[in-house]
């Protein structure tokens, strides 16, 4: 019995073996990493006025995409079918023949003083529909709708947040080298829509969002006095932070909004100290002879990056949110200055000066991982976009002896070192600072 | 009286005695039979070892796709011994392949002859075997009737020749001995590899043309890659995706007959958008790389293993993005 009960084992065992053999099993390992193409066809619409709007709303969508260096627009000129409604289904051959993986089209309409903008994504190869989305604003704010399109796309395609519907705060600067007039400014992530908060008498510098976007808080020589100051963006009327006895600068919220963390230098000494904005009561965090500054809290506000020379020259190090456990995370060769912590947390960014040169990179909060992603003559002020891959700074390059060139510029790179973009301003701009996602 | 009483008691005492000595015996014996058949049965068990060796060896033609047959087969031919032990038997009679199997008792015997030369009292033992030999020789003769002849050729070859060796030379005598105790022992399969030779050709044949193999494995390694590396090509990710290296997708894709894919479903969906979005472009890397015709990786399988479709109509993948991330 025993025999027979083992011969049927392995009789089974033969079986199964074949069963799992009859399916062919096949390992991929690695994958290319280039834009990917689209096509998106002009929001259609039923009259001309909106006709055009369409086309520019479409523009903008366009523009994001491209300048996120993950998109890459395929000209219409190519397009072998035109939408004239979103409820015809795609002729997929037509568009895989045009080698797009992604396309977008839909509608818009006019509804009083609204637009309604509907549009569905497809995928070209898998023939499915990936997204329909349809929604109302008002239209004056046609470019929010646009990057509102743009952020959809984005993040279906892509599965992380977008970034687009976002807007920068940044100091505008006008004049030569030697009388500089610094202006708070705030626009749209692609530079359009600026607004200037201040009139440019005061130096201004260092602008940073709070998380509500209510407020921006800065560094100023307002009233005479270097000092921290917070401005309510919608009155505009900004008030000096506390009543420190030194000078206060280096300016952050905490992801709570009520806290603001900044540097006081008093007697040729900078420690950090938080200050809360309804209770105004100050917390001293470092109790350092040397210069500690440059504070950032990690996203979830239980700790807080810095830099300090008190092991000998600038590195940075990182702290519990009430001052504990301070610990070096850089052990790099240079100084290392104005560190921030990724929205998504992962990174930490930072400016590393070496050999004279000026380095943006990043580094995880462990201490491992450290990469540098840009460099040149002057790099410094990075930024993160919210969903924590595009980082912004401003480059500076060498003046001549005039004081003429030289000037301050904004750019986005992507983490991984690769698409790096000036972001178009009217005038020079530098200390850029991006807000979070507004939508 | 009492002498009577006496005998009768000791009459019973031998025949009680005879009766437990015969009752041991026979539970000596059931022992012996028990254990016999015990043995056995426990060596009757080793022979599904023998079919766990087929297991391994369709292995390795997993690995190799050259079929384990092929390597005994190329193997023994190249033995230059091997036609000559059976050109003697024909020579001295025309006798069938069957003798040269029933020669192994034969020759094995003549070893225990060889210290005949030395010691003088183990004659005795000698007209044992001899006589167990020609019993079990009448046996079998009594089985099979056209054997009979081959069986009696042997012996006096054997035998003779041990005793004439043994006493010119005590070592060539067992060399020769152990010679001929491996040479039965090759002209068996020997034979059988004679009866098919073409057979062998066909098998070589299959090889060389490249569908040898394991029906249960359509494609080679080869193949494989070529199909993987197609799809890296296809396959489009964003730079910089967090946590990419833990990523693996597990996909089916069903084709068709003609090396189309009809359809892709992703195995492992998670509600991760950033998972979603990597499923998607492996999705769409099938898809992709599908729409190349004539360069569609797929295309592979109709062409050259059209009759293995059942093997690769469901195709199921692991996929990464990042180099060596499936493991």
């Amino acid at each position: 019995m025993s025999k027979l009960f083992k011969m049927f084992l392995v009789f089974c065992l033969l079986c199964f073996g074949q069963n799992v053999q009859a399916e062919l099993r096949i390992d991929v390992s690695g994958a290319q990493s280039e834009p990917l193409p689209f096509a998106m066809q002009d929001l259609i619409s039923d009259d001309w006025a909106t006709s055009d709007l369409g086309k520019e709303i479409t523009a903008v969508v366009v523009a994001d995409l491209e300048r996120s260096g993950l998109f890459r627009y395929i000209s219409p000129d190519a397009y072998i079918q035109k939408f004239t409604n979103t409820n015809t289904r795609p002729n997929f051959a037509d568009w895989q023949a045009i080698q797009a993986q992604a396309l977008i089209y839909g509608t818009i309409k006019e509804q009083g003083t609204k637009l309604n903008v509907s549009f569905r994504i497809w995928d070209v190869f898998a023939q499915t529909q990936m997204e329909a989305k349809s929604f109302t604003a008002p239209a004056e704010s046609w470019r929010k709708v646009a990057h509102m399109i743009a952020d959809y796309i984005y993040e279906r395609m892509t599965g992380e947040k977008g970034y687009f519907d976002t807007r920068i705060a940044f100091i505008s600067e006008t004049g030569n080298q030697l009388n500089r007039v610094k202006k708070l400014a705030v626009m749209d992530q692609d530079g359009e829509n600026v607004v200037y908060l201040t009139n440019g008498k005061d130096l201004v510098l260092t602008p940073r969002f709070s998380p509500n976007m209510r407020e921006v808080t800065y560094f100023s020589y307002q009233d005479g006095k270097p000092k921290v100051y917070i401005m309510n963006l919608a009155t505009r009327k900004s008030s000096l932070v506390g009543n420190f006895p030194g000078m206060t600068f280096a300016p952050r919220f905490a992801p709570d909004g009520d806290n603001l963390i900044m540097s006081l230098a008093n007697r040729g000494n900078a420690d950090i100290y938080t200050y809360n904005l309804r209770t105004r009561e100050k917390k001293r965090l470092t109790n350092h002879p040397s210069i500690n500054t440059s504070p950032s809290y990690s996203p979830d506000g239980k700790q807080i990056v810095f830099n300090s020379d008190r092991g000998g020259n600038q590195q940075l190090y990182i702290m519990n949110a009430d001052g504990s456990n301070v610990h070096r995370i850089s052990f790099g060769e240079g100084t290392y200055a104005t560190p921030v912590w990724s929205p998504r947390g992962d990174y930490i960014a930072f400016t590393k000066i070496r050999h004279g040169q000026f380095h943006i990179g990043v580094i995880k909060p462990d201490g491992s991982g450290e990469r540098l992603i840009t460099n040149g003559f002057l790099v410094e002020s990075p930024t993160w976009a919210p969903n924590g891959r595009v980082l912004m700074f401003y480059r500076q390059g060498r003046s001549d002896k005039y004081g003429r060139g030289g000037m301050p510029k904004l750019y986005s790179i992507d983490i991984t070192g690769y698409n790096e973009r000036e972001i178009l301003t009217p005038h020079d701009a530098s200390d850029p600072a991006w807000s979070p996602l507004l939508h | 009286m009492s002498d009577l009483y006496n005998d009768i008691e000791a009459a019973q005492r031998q025949s009680y005695s005879l009766g437990l000595s015969v009752g041991l015996h026979v539970i000596i014996l059931f022992l012996m039979l028990f254990n016999f058949s015990w043995q056995t049965n426990e060596f009757e068990k080793t022979p599904p070892a023998i079919l766990m060796v087929d297991l391994t060896k369709v292995q390795l033609s997993d690995k190799t796709n050259l079929p384990p047959e092929v390597k005994v087969k190329k193997k023994e031919p190249k033995k230059a011994t091997a036609p000559k032990p059976q050109s003697k038997p024909k020579e001295k009679k025309p006798a069938t392949k069957t003798p040269t199997v029933k020669k192994e008792p034969v020759v094995k015997k003549p070893e225990p002859v060889k210290p005949q030369a030395k010691p003088t009292q183990k004659d005795a033992v000698k007209v044992n075997e001899s006589k167990k030999v020609k019993k079990t020789e009448t046996k079998k003769k009594t089985v099979q009737k056209p054997k009979p002849t081959p069986k009696q050729t042997p012996k006096p070859v054997a035998k003779p020749q041990p005793q004439k060796t043994a006493q010119s030379d005590g070592l060539k005598s067992l060399l020769a001995s152990v010679e001929k105790v491996k040479k039965p022992a090759n002209p068996a399969p020997e034979t059988d590899m004679d009866t098919t030779p073409e057979s062998g050709l066909e098998v070589n044949n299959g090889i060389k043309g490249g569908t040898g193999g394991s029906r249960l494995e359509a494609l080679t390694i080869s193949e494989k890659d070529l199909i993987a590396n197609k799809i890296r090509g296809c396959w489009n990710v964003n730079a910089g995706v967090e946590n990419a290296d833990k990523m693996i997708v597990e996909l089916k894709a069903y084709v068709n007959k003609d090396g189309r894919i009809s359809s892709v479903r992703i195995l492992n969906m998670k509600n991760d958008p950033v998972f979603r979005s990597m499923a998607d472009s492996a999705k769409r890397a099938i898809y992709i790389c599908d729409g190349l015709g004539a360069e569609s990786p797929f295309k592979i399988l109709s062409t050259k293993h059209p009759e293995n479709y059942s093997s690769w109509k469901e195709i199921y993948f692991r996929m990464n993005p990042i180099d060596g991330g499936v493991f």
